[in-house]
């Protein structure tokens, strides 16, 4: 009987002992700024029968991304995929993404790799970049392809879902 | 009391267990929200340009044959168009704006058949149509199209001058006129 209830009393050790590890060391987490509204008007022609230009291109910082764990000084490794939830959408049009540059290391020797090829969002969880270790400032820019006037005239919305995964 | 000894290594285990998946396979996300507006538009023009088509009444080639009627066909027309779902057609209309045709003559149009490098939901011609100073429809069923820019592109536009009275005929009259071409929507 002193036997089971020692388990147990191990057991529970064990698990506070994992969650306050949890706790004062944190979960890693991904914080995103930055929007991008592009609007396309009927400036963009010249001349009649001519398309809209097919490609628009953000800033090249348009989006920051962000990657931290408590404490900051600790290299620890992760990945960021990323993917396209659909708000209103036509399937003519595309959205790209890379990564733009490095970042600021908060960790020191803090690694990122990955991103920097302009690669098309799906509805899909798909790899972007990873790294080693808190960044901040990961500059992200986004591409609309395929844009056309014989799209319907129209507000289009995708939200970019960034998902942090520690390894 | 054997129950609640289960229950609890239960719970320990549960506690532990996701304990060791919360610190070393974390996942969270994090958003950013885009936004593209396309816009409507409605653009027109002639291509290789606007200008003056000239008409002459040949002679006949024999004492007796009507006169030559005159035909040019230079001109093409020139469109892009993006349009809401929700609204109607678009169609090109055709009218004199200033100026009149000699008595006894008529000036005919049609337009051709798409072609060149454009794409989209383009336009149909409507027929022939005799130029008056009311607005007919020359071409109609234009959605979000373009048709590629320049001569060769779009609808190419033909032009008849034809002889309806010979009795009304003056040899030295002529005039000019201006024909406005318009995308409605």
């Amino acid at each position: 009987m002193k036997g089971i209830e020692n388990k147990i009393r191990h057991l529970l050790t064990l698990a506070m002992f994992l969650l306050s590890f949890s706790t004062l060391f944190g979960q890693a987490t991904v914080t995103v700024w930055g929007n991008w509204r592009q609007n396309v008007e009927a400036t963009e022609i010249t001349n009649a029968g001519d398309d809209f230009p097919n490609v628009y291109e953000s800033a090249a910082d348009q989006s920051r991304l962000r990657v931290r764990r408590q404490p900051t000084s600790q290299l620890f490794p992760w990945r960021i995929d990323v993917r396209g939830d659909i708000v209103t959408w036509d399937n003519r049009l595309e959205i790209w993404i890379r990564r733009t540059n490095d970042g600021i290391s908060i960790t020191p020797g803090a690694t990122i790799t990955g991103g920097m090829v302009y690669q098309q969002i799906s509805i899909f969880d798909q790899y972007f970049f990873e790294g080693n270790g808190s960044i901040r400032r990961i500059a992200l820019q986004y591409q609309y392809r395929g844009v056309s006037v014989v799209i319907p005239a129209k507000t289009y919305r995708q939200t970019i879902v960034y998902t942090l995964t520690e390894l | 009391m054997k129950k609640t000894k289960h229950h609890i290594t239960t719970l320990a285990l549960i506690l532990a267990l996701s304990a060791i998946v919360s610190t070393t396979q974390a996942q969270v996300t994090d958003n950013a929200n885009l936004r593209l507006k396309l816009y409507q538009l409605a653009f027109i023009d002639l291509e290789p340009d606007n200008g003056i088509i000239s008409f002459s009444l040949a002679q006949p080639t024999n004492p007796g044959l009507p006169a030559e009627s005159g035909n040019n066909n230079s001109k093409w027309i020139n469109y892009s168009c993006c349009v809401k779902n929700s609204k109607p057609d678009r169609y090109i209309t055709v009218e004199i704006n200033n100026g009149s045709i000699p008595p006894g003559l008529e000036l005919q149009l049609s337009a051709s058949s798409y072609s060149g490098t454009g794409a989209g939901l383009l336009g149909s011609p409507s027929g022939t149509v005799v130029l008056t100073a009311i607005a007919q429809t020359l071409i109609s069923g234009i959605r979000g199209s373009y048709t590629g820019n320049g001569a060769n592109n779009g609808h190419q536009l033909t032009y008849n001058l034809v002889i309806t009275d010979y009795s009304l005929l003056d040899y030295d009259q002529s005039s000019t006129i201006q024909v406005v071409y318009t995308i409605v929507d």
